[in-house]
């Protein structure tokens, strides 16, 4: 893959939802390899970018180009997904291979394969035949990142991937997309709220507040103050070994 | 048990129960999941509506009732739903409407009769040979669909997002999911009555996901379940001379409840 190659560009594009634009004047470029931060407040318009890069939602006005269509692994909100439905992780991780199925959808051995590698890589080859419904939380979220693999991506896009976890789970996953990004060479983009995972995982960031959007390398953009204005209260970067971390309010 | 069956009606009866208990179970477990169950009745009622409407104006019932089903599918399917209301309360509304519509229609008909009746809540013991082979037809396609895509339809269920950005049109495939549900209830509606394809669609799929934890056996024991409360359905009305439809209902209505007991048991 051409490291150089813009998987996505955004050209002045605006987004919203029938005329309501969320989004004005948005430009920034995605290439190959690259760890993407999408950051900013609650309603900043994160994952409404997010569903511009799937293809879910089309640009108001604006130029968005792609280099192709991708293959795209989905790691949604564990919200939206409705257990109620009796599918084992290891059924949820086979879903992810539907890019790669033909149009009666039914898998190969390939694609019992590449689920397996997923769930290994994810750490839930044991958790297998359970329900995705009897699974923790933590668990849920590695199942459907198994599922996201499965597809064996060019582009992982992940929604939120450590609401709801423990430090142990959250640390895990971190270290797996660092390690998937870095390794593989797999192109990654994160939108979350948890910013010190930013801080220490993405290359580039896309900083979203309000009409306005700041795009550039992580340490370019997560600066004090910046993050200070953007959250109406004092923030500071600070570095504890070789991990990057935030101090949030008066500093006495 | 034996003269049961050499009745001609009752074996008719019971090819056009069974393919209509296998074809709605099946769906049913779709509907249960996706927490529309609402749409096999409004569906069975847009189907009453067609059938009034066809008997007010003198148009072809069958085919205005199957037209009017499809036609509500599709806009159910396809209608984007508004932020501050669930779907299944536009559902409701499709319900409500094709039932009020309904008794206007019929009250200003001058047909109404007996046969319209039958024709609209159905009667599934006065059934032709050639009404019980419609169903069959039916049901066959609705399984043959069904069992081709089955991993399309639980993608699209389970998460219409990821398989929207999997590339899979999702609005085209719940189109065609509720199409099958519509085209299924229309052509059991007019055979069974609206009271008995909605139980068919609602009542074994229940049953099934509390008795089974994986999604595959939940389509089989829901298709089971259907089929045996309506074989005894029709052999007990036949024995103590009951409605076959309301008992059918009454056994498929007792099934949920015996579930339950099943999976606490089985815990």
């Amino acid at each position: 893959m051409n490291h150089e190659q813009p998987l996505f560009v955004f050209d002045d594009v605006a987004l919203g939802y029938g005329r309501v634009p969320v989004l004005r004047h948005l430009s920034f470029h995605i290439c190959a390899g690259e760890f993407l931060g999408i950051v900013g407040p609650n309603g900043a318009g994160k994952t409404t970018v997010l569903r511009a890069i799937l293809g879910l939602l089309t640009p108001q006005a604006g130029r968005m180009l792609s280099s192709g269509r991708p293959v795209i692994g989905y790691v949604p909100q564990r919200e939206t997904i409705d257990t109620i439905m009796p599918v084992t992780a290891r059924e949820v991780a086979l879903m992810g291979r539907a890019p790669r199925l033909g149009p009666f959808g039914r898998p190969g051995r390939a694609d019992f394969e590449a689920a397996e590698r997923a769930m290994a890589a994810t750490g839930v080859v044991d958790l297998a035949h359970h329900l995705l419904r009897d699974l923790s939380g933590g668990q849920q979220q590695r199942v459907l990142l198994a599922r996201a693999l499965a597809a064996e991506p060019e582009l992982l896009v992940l929604d939120e991937p450590v609401n709801g976890m423990d430090l142990a789970g959250e640390h895990a996953i971190v270290e797996l997309l660092v390690r998937l990004n870095r390794e593989r060479g797999l192109t990654v983009i994160l939108v979350t709220h948890f910013l010190p995972m930013v801080l220490n995982a993405a290359t580039t960031v896309l900083l979203l507040q309000g009409d306005r959007s700041l795009y550039g390398g992580a340490e370019e953009i997560l600066r004090d103050e910046t993050l200070s204005k953007l959250y109406g209260l004092p923030v500071k970067v600070m570095t504890a070994g070789n991990r990057k971390t935030l101090l949030v309010g008066p500093l006495s | 048990m034996k003269a049961l069956w050499e009745l001609e009606f009752m074996r008719l009866a019971a090819v056009a129960g069974v393919a209509a208990a296998v074809a709605l179970s099946t769906l049913g477990v779709y509907v249960v999941l996706k927490r529309v169950v609402f749409v096999g009745l409004a569906l069975a009622n847009l189907a009453t509506l067609g059938a009034a409407v066809a008997l007010a104006v003198g148009l072809p019932v069958e085919a205005t009732a199957i037209v009017a089903t499809l036609g509500g599918a599709a806009a159910l399917a396809l209608a984007a739903t508004p932020r501050v209301i669930p779907s299944e309360a536009i559902i409701g509304w499709g319900f409500a409407a094709a039932s009020g519509l309904t008794v206007l229609v019929l009250a200003r008909s001058t047909t109404a009769d007996a046969e319209a009746m039958r024709l609209l809540f159905g009667n599934v013991l006065a059934i032709s040979a050639g009404e019980a082979a419609m169903m069959a037809v039916v049901a066959s396609a609705v399984l043959l669909i069904h069992g081709l895509f089955a991993r399309r339809f639980v993608l699209v269920v389970f998460d219409p997002l990821a398989a929207r950005a999997a590339g899979i049109h999702t609005a085209l495939w719940t189109l065609i999911l509720y199409l099958t549900v519509g085209g299924a209830a229309a052509a059991a509606v007019h055979e069974t009555g609206a009271l008995l394809a909605f139980a068919l669609l609602v009542l074994p799929a229940m049953a099934a996901l509390l008795i089974s934890g994986r999604l595959m056996t939940a389509f089989l024991i829901s298709a089971a379940i259907a089929v045996t409360c309506v074989v005894a359905g029709l052999g007990l009305s036949f024995h103590w001379d009951l409605p076959t439809g309301p008992l059918t209902v009454a056994l498929l209505a007792a099934a949920v409840p015996l579930a339950a007991l099943a999976r606490r048991a089985l815990r």
